[in-house]
Order: structure tokens, then C-alpha cells, then sequence
């Protein structure tokens, strides 16, 4: 057999291909590498705005100007300065953009056939339910005021007080303090549809933190439940489910409705959702401005140090770089596809400033050019070891950063509360452009979400949700803000992971944790926009500087929007209408009947078509 | 609604024509080519239908009845027998078309050219289709004009009202709706054992093409009038001589004002009774063609004749057996006429060649007929309660006029016998057969006043309709007791059926109609006579017989009184057949006179010229005379569903998911939803608005609730003293009826009941408006529909104002 030469021209043509095939493989990353201005923070340009505290809708509280005033305006029967229901309810006003009168007695009410407000909203701590009180309540009824008593008396004053009984809808008071597995929140009161807040199988026991003790209260005709909770199993078949304890629903009176929420739900933010749904309830349409912002903001990953080398051998087998690029980076970009999340990376370089262990600008410079490839923000996060001062730690950080990224301009830091006076008088360079403070702020409080920080222009944000594990009652909170702002705040703290003292605290044991939580607090993320803190901030300062009004005519809704900054966004539903077109903005469906409506000028023109 | 019902309609009558006559006539024509147009048609007709109805009722038997088995049973053996008898012709065709394929996939052809082919090949299809078509009418281009025109004239007359008025328009119904519905649940008798035949069709077309079962019993009735009409059309141009004799009969029944109008108001119905009524006279064809065929058998000893006698038995058996499977009265009338061929072919029939055949015929019809009946009865199933009701009146049990007399109590009587029952208030006999429809039961039928419940369906709300026989059994009785002469009984049994019939059977009442029917029936018989001593005899024995039926039928029917026998059928009823045999009489007589043209001067065209003279003289007499018959309408008062009703529930159908949708209504809603949703009484669900102090919940287990009310109730065939008035708080305020079935959706009570439901959907729309809305509204009818969760339901106990 004859050996035969590779031909000249075959082995030109090899040579290509080969060289094509090399080509392709480099030149994206070279390419990539070269555009990616990783070194400069983005969004300082794209999220610039001047709109700061002095810009910030107030609410209107003096009941002259609140009776000659245009907008919408609700009554509050309570006290804003208790913490509690007063605060949330003050919240939403300013959020929804609605005057309000506060009352300590309902007897302090007088004016309320001068101007019908959207509703009396009552903290039942402040009613005495005896006959003037009903007496005043059935006036207003009749009047056509919806009432929305947003906590209930005791068990034993409802269940002696037939005419309250009556007023709230309540056919019988069967128990107090009965024992329930769960919550069924069922659909078209809040986003997201009918949830079961139950526990299916053992493993989700550590999801339910819902409260399972609660009055049962059967209700009379005339009533539709929004919210109810689910009995133990042994009962389950026994009772109707239109017996079930009820835990939100509205009584339907000859001319308003009477609103109920009997449960703990106005004590946090899940409160804003509620007053939503329930302005929402009392008419055939509801028009509000919201936030259309999903942040998550993951705090203290990732660290540049390759420091705690002995716990991360011990937990990891890895050294700290490791870990950072190979364990958990590559989970967290999948989670950012697959919720859709733009994430905020709160950076500490390093832990520990007094070990020898100093932050690696490689290090640095590898996670900032992923950042910048996938649209992240870095943020600063002051978390450091007790021993250095924030000072000394901020003093660190800015060398490290000017040394090695010296464009890139932080605008947002991870403090505590106790910081924030600091952060404000701090003369500290790197925080010249800082104007969002995220805030590690108790779950549950009745704290305000965003607020600007005294008198100054820096945001404080407050991170609501931990991503670290699911819970419903969290769920339901999100549900809630979803509802009310299109809003999220997730907050992933990674500081444990990065810096285990237990096996549990490893990535892998965590992560399957923080994914469901993730999925499922994000689960809107179609219909809403994902940003950056710093987008989130502009979106904020644009929401609480704005103002509107409206006015519907045929089939026809006219929005005219007040200080309008490029865009506003709104939530609009409808129980029986749908929209057609619209002028002046882009709409998008969120369910049926939910529309969430980007304004693109001052004035937007909804034309509304019947549901069939 | 009116074009998506025209649409229905025409797509209801080409379905039926392809199933009954074009698959048949794709399958046999090489068997039946040499017959006569006619007999094709009436052939077809017969093996369409009788394999329909047999293969449905099998596949029922079996529990294995649904659209795979159906479409399974149809197309594999059609298919097959058409390959068995192509297979070489298909073979060449096939190899040509893989051939033409081949090349276009290898690309030896052009797309343009492969399409070209395809091109040529249907149009060489639909070219021959074309020619086969044309040669056939254009040998009769006039005949078909005219039976053209016929068939525009009975659409506008029986079709219109179901264009119109969307509603059933017999109040039973509902009750065969839900008998066809139960065999979707292969359950075929789930009332009883009853007549299969046209649940059988209706049943096929609503399971292989998907159509709702309340729009065939709605609109089908274009498509049977056609047929009944074109098998009355076709027999006697049949048995008819001349060309044209046929239309003077079918002109006076058909477009002249000449019949009562009761006569054919049932017309209006898709109706077992009038369904079977296209099997009747051909089965009669087939006996006449099996006497001449059978002759010629004999006479030549010719095996083509055998053959044919054969054939004409067989297919007499098969049009007999599918009176029977389709109802029993079609069945009498065959019957009677069977007798009348008995006198009129006398001098043949007992003759053993004639006679064993024909009664092979009649046995083997019978058996067929009977058999499936029979089969279900073995197993056990009772027969349906009308069967009981038609015995008895058979039986003399209850006479007709004892029927019309008691009309009204029986009707009450029978809504209390139904108490405790809500199903299917109203049908009595067959609503008690079928009163597990569910919880809620079904509007059912009225039982108008005038009409009996059961089998007994609405003939007619006519006032004339409902008068009660004359007391022929009263004066017979006085006859038999004064013993007077038999002439003077044949005189006071003319007399006896001149006043039957005078009134009820034609638009005037003149004595003179009577003595013209008498005097053709003595032309007739004369003529047929002569015809015989001519030589004529088919013909002439033909002329007898029709004679003799028309004889038989008049004092079979209406003068059984007054022979002492039981009467058959109620007048409502015989009167039906009796005009529609009538044509014939009419014809046949016209034809005979001018038959001697040809049988003494041998020339067919001048009997033809004759006989369209004369036609068309008897037709402009009568138009004269008599004027062109109305497009039959019911009126408001006779309605049973508005308009409205029957456009939401189309609308709901289509626009929702099955089963997620219930309906609150009063009227045939229940039957008509079949399987798509749920039903619940307006009289239940007010009955528990009573309860509303007492906390009662009462809740509607779907998403979506519609509830039906009508703004100004009908009067559900029970004219009142409020009769058109709307809905309002003095009628909302009464109490509401305590009576059972479907006497509170009827007259006053309805109005009642109609007025709560009003006031009720006002209040909780009222409370509940963003969760309650107007669906539909028109000036007579509204529909609410309520949408809520199914996680949590309302309860729809509320304080309107009017609960008690």
C-alpha cells in the first residue's frame, strides 16, 4: 500500500479551519474582555436624579386642607404615633398618594357627611363598640362610608354584641382562640393568586411561622371572604369551607361595605397590601402608583481576603478564592437567570483588618468584570471585625478601591441603623457618592420601608425579606408588597457562608434554602422590573416625588401625572373591564383584570373595554 | 343568531343528506342503477337510516357507543364494501397517484405540475359528479324546478319559526333531549324502553360531528320536513302515471291555505312521530313494487324480476321495522295501509307466490323492528311510560275525548303526583321514567293545557284543536239500543266523521271537503276498477288500495266510535297522517283520470300535457280558493324560551370551560347544557331564599353562576289575567307557589317566581357588583352572571325583600 503526502491545499484548508475554530473560542472572551469597563459603575450615569427629600409627597392631615383638597382621602380612627397600625396606615397614604384625617375617637369624626372619604379605617384599640359607638358607625353606613376595621375587638365583646356581630358580618363566634394548621388566602383580593399557607408534608413544617391560634368567627350572607384559615385535618371534612375560621372578608351593607381584618396583619408592611386590595374591593376599578422595583441585595460576598483559611480547609477543602469563583458564584448566576434578579454585591474587601490577610486586586478585579458582564452593582457593606473602627475600615477600603478601581463610584452601603448618623457626618471620600443606605432593619416593624435619611437627600432603604430561607409568612408579605408597590427587597447575607462556624451554615446546605426562597418571593418577576439598588433608589425617589390624579369618564380613564420624571408607573385593576388601549404609556397584564402601566408622559388616556 | 342558525341548520341537512342518502348512494348505486330516480332516493334513505339506527342501538347494547365506535362502524365498513367493489379501479388510480407522488418527491416534477395534477384530478371528480348530477335533472328540468320551489316554500313554512324563535317548541322536548343525552352515557332506554330510532340519529350526528344536541332538536326539523315531504313527494309521483298529477296533491298540502292549520303545526317540532313518517309510504312503494315485480317474475319466470321482487321485500321489511324503531303511530299507519293493499291487491295477495314472501316481509320488519325493543325489555328494562299512555288509548282505555276532556285535571293531578320531585318537572309519565336527571331536575315539558304529558306531545295550542269529540259514543249507543237499519248507521257515521272532521282537518269548515274526499275515494275505487278490466292491473289495484287506505284511515280513525272498535289515536294526531295521505288521494285521483289518455290512446305525452294542465288548474283553483299558507310561528303566548335564553346559553357554551358553569333557570336549560354544565331550579333555589332568617347557606359550587330571568315572563302555553305583564314588586311580593314539576313556571306563577328571581339578582348585584354583572339583556330577558371563588363560595341566601 502506498503512503500518501498530505496535499498543499488540504493542508492549507486544515490550517484554516483550525484556525477559524481558534478564533471563535478567543475572540469572544477577548472582545468581552476589552469592552468590559468593569472599573466603572454604570448605573451613576443611568440612575442619576436630583429628586430628593424636599421633593417628597406629604400627606395632608389638617382636616380643613383634607376637606378642601381634590385627592382622595381616608379617616383614621387610631394614633400614627403608636408604632403599629397608625404607622402603616400613614405609610400607605403617603405611598398612594391619599390625604388623611386621624382621629384618637371616632366621636372626634364630625365632618364625615361634609366629605365622604375612600373609607374610615379603625383600629378597634380605640372603640368602646357601645351603643354610640355603633350607633355613629351605623350612621356612617348608612352615609354610604365603607368602614375597614383593621383589628378586631376581643372574642367575648363580638360575642356578646349582637349589633357589632351584625355590622361585621358575623354569624356566629364559635370559638376563641382555636387551633388552625394554616391560611388560605384565595384569589383576586391580592396578586398572586390562591395560596395555601398549609403544611403539605413534614419537610415544610419550617415554612409555617403563619399565627395558628386565632377566634373563629363563622360568617353571615352577604359577606365575601378574602382570607380564611385552614382547620386540622381531623375537622377538615367535617366543616364547610364557608364555615372556616375567617380571617379577611367584607360585609355588604345596603350602601358601603364593611371591611374586616381579624388577625395581626397591619402590625408590618403586610398591612399596605391589604389597604390596597380593600380600596380595590370597594369600587369597580382601582388606579394606584407603585415602585415596579425587585432588588436583591447580597451582602458581604464577595471577599477579596483570602482570609479564615483554616475554617474554609475545614468546611470547604478550599481556600477562600475557591470557594468565591467555584462554589458559590456559579449557583448565584444561575439564580440571577433564573429569577430574573439584577443583584447588589454589598462588598466587604476583607473581614478581619487586623490580620495579615489583605484583599487580592485580582480577586477584586475578577468578580467586577462578572459583575459588569452580567449587570450587577457593587455596593459597600460596613461589616468588619470589632477591633477596627468604621472609620479605619472605610479609610482601608477607599485605598484598596482608589488603588485598584479608582473610577468605580460606590453609590449605595449596607449599614446598620446605628451607622447611618456616621455614614451621614462621615467626611470619607468613599462615600462622596453614596446616596442609598440599605438597612438591616427588622423584619416585622412598622418601620417605613424607604425613607430619606433626616433632612438630607441619602435614601434609606430598608432590605425586608431574607432570601435565607422560605416562609409564609414572608411570602405573604411579599404577596402584599407586590400588591401595593410592585415592590421587592430581598436581602441574601452570605457572611456566615463565606465565614462558616458550622457545617449548616455551608453553601450547599443553604443554597437549596435560599433558591426556593428566591423562586418563590420573586415569582412576579415577569411582570415586574428587576434592578440594582441604584435603579431601585431612582425608582423610589421618583415614586414618593410624584403626584397624580384621574378621572374616569365612559370607558375612558384620564391619568395626569404631577412632577413627572421620564416615567411613573401605576397598578391598575379592574373587576369587570379590561384594557383596550393606551395612550401616552406601554401596559402590561399582571392577571386578570391587573394591569401594571408605565406612563411615558404627564398625561396617559386608558381606554377601557368590557370583560366578557 | 339568526345566520349562525341558518348556518346550523343547512350544515344539519347536508350532514343527514351525506350520512342517509350519499354515503348509500356512493356504496349501492351499482346495485340499484337500473331502478327509477325515486326509488333510488327512498332506497337510500332506507339503508341510511336503518343502519344508523341499528348500528347505534348495537354499539348501545354493548356500552361501547362514543365517536371512535361510531366513526369506526361507519367508515370501516363503507370503506371496505367500497374497496370490495373498486379495488381495481383504485388500484390503478392508486398506483397512479404514487407514481405522480414519486416523481414529485424525487423532483423528476415540478411543484407547479404535481399541483397541476392534483388540480386535474379533482376537477375530473367533481366533472363527473357534475355530469351525473346533470343527466339526471336535465331529463326533468321542470319537475325539479317545481320540487326545487316545494322544498324553498317548506323551509320558509316549517322553517322559519326555528330561524326565529330559538326556543323548543314543543314542551316534550326536553324529554327526548335528555333521553339522547343519557346515551351519551351509552344508557339508551334510560326511561324505558321507547322507540330508539330518531335518538339513534340525533344521538350519531351529535357524537360524530360534535354538534350540541339542543341545536339538532332545534334546527333538524328543516331537514326532516324536507324528507317527509320529499318520501310523501316521491311515492306518489311513484305510483302516478302522469308527471305532473303529483303536485296538484302536494301544492294543496304544501303552499295552499286548504288543511287546518293544526293539521301541521308538528311540524315545527323535530319529533319522533314526524321523523317515522318518512318511512311509511316507502315501505307502501316497495309492497306495490314487490306485487309488480313478483307478476313479472312469475309471468317471465325472468331471475332479474326475482331479484328485484326480492329486493322490494326486503327493503318494505327494512322501511316497516323503522316505523317501529321510531314510533309506534308511523306504525299503524303503515299498518292500516297494509290492510287497504289487502283489499286492493286481493286478487294476488293470497296466492302462496305473493303471499309468503310478503309475509316473510311483514314478519321479518316486525322482528326487526321489534327485536331490539324486545331485547332491552328481556333485560330487564320497563317499557317508557307513553308506551302505557298509547296502549291504553288503544286499548280504549282512555278515548281521546277523554283525553281532551280531562285535560286539565290530569295535567294538575299529574304536577301533584310529582311533588317531591324536582327533576324534570312537567313530562309526567316520561318524567317520572327519567326523574333521576339530577338534584335540581329539569323544566322538562308543560303538558299544555289541551295536552297530555308523557308521549303525548304537544300537538297544538290551537283553541279549535282542543274541542272534544262528539258524543259518538253516546249516539251509537242510542243506535245499537233503537236497533235501527245499517243504512241508517252508515248515515249517522258519515255524518259522525264529517263533523270530526270537517273542523280538524281543513281551514274551513265546509261539508262539501268531506264529500270531495268521499267522492275522489269513489273515483278512485271506480278508476282503479276500470283500470283492471283494462288490463291495467298494478296500476288499478294500486288505485284501490289508496282508495280503500283513505277509507280505512277516515273511519278507522275517526269513526271508531261509532263501529264499536277503540280509537287508534287522539284527532290531534290522526289528523296528521290523514292530510299528509290525503295528497295522495288528490294526486292519484288526478292522475287516473288523465291515465286513460295513455292507456286508451297510448300517449304518454298528451296524458302528461293533460296532467299538467290540470295540475296546474287545480293548484290556481286553490290558490284562489284557499290563498298560500303562512310561515307557521309560534307565538309569545306558545313559546317556551325566549330568544335571549337560548343566545346566553350558546354564548356560554362556547365562551367557558365545561363544568365550570351552572345555570339558576326555569325553563329547558337543563337538558339542553347535556354535559357542557350544571343546572339549578329558579324554584329551588327560591324556595331556599325562605330560609334566610334561619341562616340558611345555600352556594352554587361553580365559578361562574348565570342566572336566567325573564323581564316579562312568558306564559308557558297558560294564557292569565296578567298575560304580557313585566316584572314587579306587587308580583315579587306574593307568595311563592307551592305546587311541584312545572307548575310554578307556568301562567301567574311564573310571573311570581320570575319577579323574585328579579329582585333577588338587583340586591346582590347590589351587594356584591363587582362580583355580580348583567351578562345579557334584551328588552324581555336578562342574564346575571356571578363569578366567585370555588375555594370560597357566596352564599346566595340573601334578604331581598321578597323572601317569603
Amino acid at each position: 500500500m502506498s503512503e500518501r503526502n498530505v496535499s498543499k491545499r488540504i493542508y492549507f484548508t486544515i490550517s484554516c479551519i483550525m484556525l477559524l475554530v481558534l478564533f471563535m473560542f478567543q475572540a469572544a472572551g477577548i472582545i468581552r474582555k476589552d469592552n468590559n469597563s468593569y472599573d466603572v459603575n454604570r448605573y451613576v450615569k443611568s440612575e442619576d436624579t436630583k429628586l430628593g427629600h424636599n421633593d417628597a409627597y406629604t400627606v395632608m392631615r389638617s382636616e380643613q386642607d383634607v376637606l378642601e383638597d381634590d385627592r382622595r382621602f381616608i379617616v383614621y380612627i387610631g394614633s400614627i404615633q403608636d408604632g403599629r397600625v397608625g404607622s402603616i396606615v400613614y405609610q400607605w397614604c403617603t405611598y398612594t398618594k391619599r390625604n388623611m384625617l386621624c382621629y384618637q375617637s371616632i366621636h372626634d369624626y364630625k365632618e364625615y357627611r361634609l366629605r365622604m372619604p375612600d373609607a374610615v379605617l379603625i383600629d378597634s384599640a380605640y372603640m368602646e363598640y357601645n351603643e354610640e359607638d355603633m350607633q355613629l358607625l351605623q350612621a356612617m353606613s348608612n352615609e354610604g362610608i365603607s368602614l375597614v376595621f383593621c383589628t378586631l375587638p376581643g372574642f367575648q365583646m363580638i360575642s356578646d354584641n349582637e349589633e357589632l356581630r351584625n355590622m361585621l358580618g358575623i354569624m356566629l363566634a364559635v370559638k376563641d382562640n382555636a387551633a388552625v394548621s394554616g391560611v388560605k388566602l384565595y384569589d383576586g383580593f391580592l396578586l398572586g393568586g390562591e395560596t395555601w399557607y398549609i403544611v403539605n408534608e413534614p419537610s415544610q413544617a419550617r415554612y409555617q411561622d403563619m399565627d395558628l391560634r386565632m377566634p373563629w368567627y363563622v360568617l353571615d350572607s352577604g359577606t365575601k371572604t378574602y382570607m380564611s384559615a385552614v382547620l386540622e385535618d381531623e375537622q377538615y371534612d367535617k366543616i364547610q369551607n364557608e364555615d372556616l375560621p375567617a380571617l379577611m372578608w367584607r360585609k355588604s351593607t345596603e350602601k358601603s361595605y364593611n371591611f374586616v381584618v381579624a388577625g395581626d396583619y397591619f402590625s408590618d408592611c403586610t398591612g399596605f397590601g391589604i389597604l390596597s386590595a380593600i380600596m380595590y374591593e370597594l369600587k369597580d376599578y382601582e388606579l394606584y402608583p407603585v415602585i415596579n422595583a425587585q432588588s436583591v441585595i447580597v451582602k458581604n460576598y464577595p471577599v477579596f481576603a483570602f482570609e479564615h483559611e483554616k475554617e474554609m480547609n475545614d468546611y470547604y477543602s478550599r481556600n477562600m478564592s475557591a470557594v468565591m469563583e467555584n462554589v458559590i458564584w456559579p449557583d448565584m448566576s444561575n439564580l440571577a437567570a433564573e429569577t430574573g434578579a439584577k443583584f447588589t454585591f454589598m462588598i466587604t474587601p476583607q473581614f478581619d483588618y487586623t490580620d495579615k490577610a489583605g484583599p487580592s486586586s485580582q480577586e477584586m478585579e475578577y468578580f467586577f468584570r462578572l459583575f459588569s458582564e452580567k449587570g450587577f452593582e457593587a455596593g459597600i457593606s460596613t461589616y468588619k471585625n470589632q477591633q477596627t473602627s468604621l472609620e479605619e475600615k472605610l479609610s482601608l477600603d477607599r485605598k484598596f478601591f482608589h488603588t485598584y478601581i479608582g473610577n468605580y463610584k460606590f453609590l449605595s452601603i449596607y449599614a446598620k441603623s446605628g451607622e447611618i448618623a456616621y455614614l451621614e457626618s462621615a467626611d470619607e471620600p468613599l462615600l462622596e457618592n453614596v446616596r442609598t443606605i440599605v438597612t438591616d432593619d427588622s423584619l416585622y416593624s412598622a418601620g417605613e420601608l424607604f425613607s430619606y435619611v433626616g433632612t438630607t437627600d441619602t435614601l434609606q432603604i430598608r432590605s425586608l425579606i431574607s432570601a435565607a430561607g422560605y416562609s409564609f409568612k414572608r411570602d405573604f408579605m411579599q404577596k402584599s408588597l407586590n400588591t401595593a408597590l410592585a415592590y421587592a427587597s430581598i436581602k441574601l447575607d452570605l457572611t456566615r457562608t463565606t465565614w462558616p462556624i458550622s457545617s449548616a451554615q455551608l453553601w450547599d446546605k443553604t443554597y437549596k434554602n435560599v433558591s426556593t426562597a428566591m423562586m418563590s418571593y420573586l415569582s412576579s418577576h415577569k411582570y415586574f422590573t428587576s434592578c440594582t439598588i441604584s435603579e431601585t433608589d431612582r425608582r423610589i425617589r421618583k415614586f414618593l416625588s410624584m403626584d397624580y390624579s384621574f378621572e374616569k369618564h365612559n370607558n375612558e380613564i384620564t391619568i395626569n401625572i404631577e412632577n413627572f420624571d421620564e416615567f411613573a408607573e401605576f397598578m391598575l385593576r379592574f373587576h369587570n373591564q379590561d384594557i383596550l388601549e393606551v395612550e401616552g404609556g406601554t401596559v402590561k397584564q399582571v392577571e386578570e383584570g391587573t394591569y401594571l402601566l408605565t406612563a411615558d408622559s404627564g398625561t396617559v388616556v386608558v381606554t377601557l373595554s368590557d370583560r366578557n | 343568531m339568526e345566520s349562525i342558525n341558518v348556518g346550523q341548520a343547512a350544515a344539519l341537512f347536508v350532514i343527514y343528506t351525506l350520512l342517509v342518502i350519499g354515503i348509500p348512494a356512493l356504496l349501492f348505486y351499482r346495485y340499484f342503477a337500473k331502478r327509477r330516480v325515486l326509488e333510488r332516493f327512498m332506497i337510500y334513505l332506507a339503508i341510511g337510516n336503518f343502519y344508523i339506527m341499528n348500528m347505534v342501538f348495537l354499539l348501545q347494547l354493548a356500552h361501547i357507543s362514543n365517536f371512535y365506535t361510531l366513526v369506526l362502524f361507519t367508515a370501516v365498513p363503507a370503506g371496505g364494501f367500497y374497496i370490495w367493489q373498486n379495488h381495481k379501479q383504485m388500484r390503478v388510480s392508486l398506483l397512479q397517484m404514487m407514481d405522480t407522488f414519486d416523481k414529485y418527491i424525487k423532483g423528476v416534477m415540478g411543484f407547479r405540475t404535481f399541483a397541476g395534477k392534483c388540480r386535474d384530478v379533482l376537477l375530473k371528480w367533481l366533472k363527473k359528479i357534475w355530469k351525473h348530477i346533470y343527466g339526471i335533472v336535465s331529463r326533468h328540468k321542470t319537475e325539479y324546478l317545481l320540487i326545487l320551489a316545494m322544498c324553498v316554500f317548506l323551509c320558509i313554512r316549517f322553517g322559519t319559526n326555528s330561524i326565529i324563535n330559538y326556543g323548543y317548541p314543543a314542551s316534550d322536548l326536553p324529554v327526548h333531549n335528555y333521553w339522547v343525552n343519557a346515551m351519551g352515557k351509552n344508557d339508551i332506554f334510560v326511561a324505558g324502553v321507547y322507540p330508539f330510532g330518531f335518538h339513534c340519529i340525533v344521538y350519531y350526528i351529535h357524537t360524530v360531528f360534535g354538534i350540541d344536541t339542543y341545536i339538532i332538536f332545534r334546527l333538524f326539523v328543516i331537514t326532516q320536513v324536507l324528507y317527509i315531504h320529499m318520501a310523501l313527494y316521491v311515492f306518489i309521483r311513484g305510483i302516478c302515471r302522469s308527471a305532473y298529477a303529483a303536485y296538484a296533491g302536494m301544492f294543496l298540502y304544501v303552499v295552499a291555505d286548504f288543511y287546518n292549520v293544526g293539521c301541521t303545526s308538528r311540524f315545527i317540532d323535530a319529533l319522533p312521530q314526524e321523523y317515522g313518517m318518512m318511512f311509511i309510504l316507502p315501505s307502501i312503494y316497495f309492497i306495490f313494487e314487490y306485487f309488480r315485480h313478483q307478476k313479472l317474475a312469475i309471468k317471465e319466470e325472468d331471475g332479474k324480476n326475482k331479484r328485484l321482487a326480492k329486493q322490494d321485500a326486503l327493503l318494505a321489511a327494512i322501511c316497516f321495522s323503522m316505523t317501529i324503531a321510531v314510533h309506534f303511530y308511523d306504525t299503524m299507519i303503515a299498518g292500516l295501509f297494509c290492510v287497504a293493499i289487502v283489499f286492493g291487491f286481493a286478487a294476488r295477495i293470497f296466492r302462496p307466490k305473493y303471499f309468503v314472501r310478503l309475509m316473510g316481509a311483514f314478519l321479518l320488519g316486525l322482528f326487526l323492528g321489534i327485536l331490539p325493543m324486545a331485547v332491552a325489555v328481556i333485560g330487564g328494562k320497563p317499557l317508557q311510560g307513553s308506551l302505557g299512555w298509547g296502549m291504553n288509548v288503544i286499548t280504549g282505555g282512555g278515548s281521546s275525548a277523554d283525553d281532551d276532556k280531562d285535560k286539565g285535571e290530569e295535567a294538575s293531578r299529574e304536577d301533584e303526583d310529582n311533588n317531591q320531585t324536582q327533576a324534570a318537572p312537567g313530562e309526567n309519565q316520561e318524567d317520572n321514567a327519567g326523574g333521576d336527571t339530577g338534584e335540581t331536575g329539569g323544566s322538562g315539558s308543560s303538558g299544555a293545557d289541551g295536552q297530555q304529558d308523557g308521549e303525548k306531545e304537544d300537538v297544538t295550542m290551537a283553541e279549535e284543536n282542543l274541542q272534544p269529540d262528539l258524543e259518538d259514543d253516546i249516539v251509537i249507543e242510542e243506535a245499537e239500543n233503537k236497533g235501527v237499519r245499517l243504512e241508517q248507521l252508515l248515515g249517522h257515521m258519515y255524518s259522525t266523521l264529517c263533523s270530526s272532521i270537517r273542523s280538524a282537518v281543513f281551514s274551513r269548515n265546509a261539508q262539501l271537503f268531506v264529500q270531495a274526499i268521499f267522492a275522489c275515494c269513489g273515483v278512485l275505487l271506480a278508476g282503479g276498477l276500470l283500470m283492471c278490466l283494462l288490463r291495467q292491473f298494478d296500476y288499478g289495484f294500486q288505485a284501490i288500495s289508496v282508495s280503500m287506505f283513505i277509507l280505512v284511515l277516515l273511519f278507522g280513525l275517526y269513526d271508531a266510535g261509532a263501529l264499536g272498535l277503540p280509537s287508534l289515536m287522539d284527532t290531534n294526531r290522526s289528523r296528521i297522517y290523514l292530510v299528509y295521505v290525503l295528497g295522495i288521494l288528490f294526486s292519484m285521483t288526478a292522475d287516473i283520470i288523465v291515465g286513460f289518455i295513455d292507456v286508451l290512446f297510448h300517449s304518454r305525452a298528451w296524458m302528461n300535457g293533460v296532467s299538467f294542465a290540470l295540475s296546474a288548474a287545480i293548484c290556481a283553483a286553490s290558490l284562489l280558493l284557499f290563498g298560500v299558507r303562512q310561515p307557521q310561528v309560534l307565538t309569545r303566548a306558545n313559546q317556551m324560551s325566549l330568544n335571549g335564553a337560548i343566545e346566553c346559553l350558546y354564548n356560554i357554551i362556547k365562551s367557558n370551560p365545561d363544568h365550570s358553569w351552572t345555570i339558576v333557570s326555569a325553563n329547558d336549560e337543563l337538558q339542553m347544557i347535556d354535559t357542557h354544565g350544571y343546572h339549578y331550579e329558579t324554584i329551588t333555589f327560591l324556595r331556599y331564599q325562605k330560609y334566610s332568617t334561619a341562616q340558611q347557606r345555600l352556594t352554587i359550587p361553580t365559578k361562574y353562576v348565570y342566572f336566567y330571568i325573564e323581564k316579562r315572563p312568558l306564559d308557558y302555553l297558560v294564557k292569565h289575567a296578567r298575560s304580557g305583564q313585566r316584572v314587579s314588586p306587587v308580583m315579587a311580593g306574593m307568595p311563592l307557589p307551592e305546587s311541584s314539576g312545572i307548575a310554578p313556571y307556568k301562567a301567574q306563577n311564573r310571573l311570581v317566581v320570575m319577579s323574585k328571581m328579579y329582585y333577588w339578582a338587583k340586591q346582590f348585584m347590589k351587594l356584591f357588583p363587582q362580583d355580580m354583572s348583567v351578562y345579557y339583556e334584551d328588552d324581555e330577558f336578562i342574564c346575571y352572571r356571578l363569578i366567585q371563588n370555588q375555594s370560597n363560595l357566596y352564599s346566595l341566601v340573601i334578604d331581598f325583600g321578597y323572601n317569603e
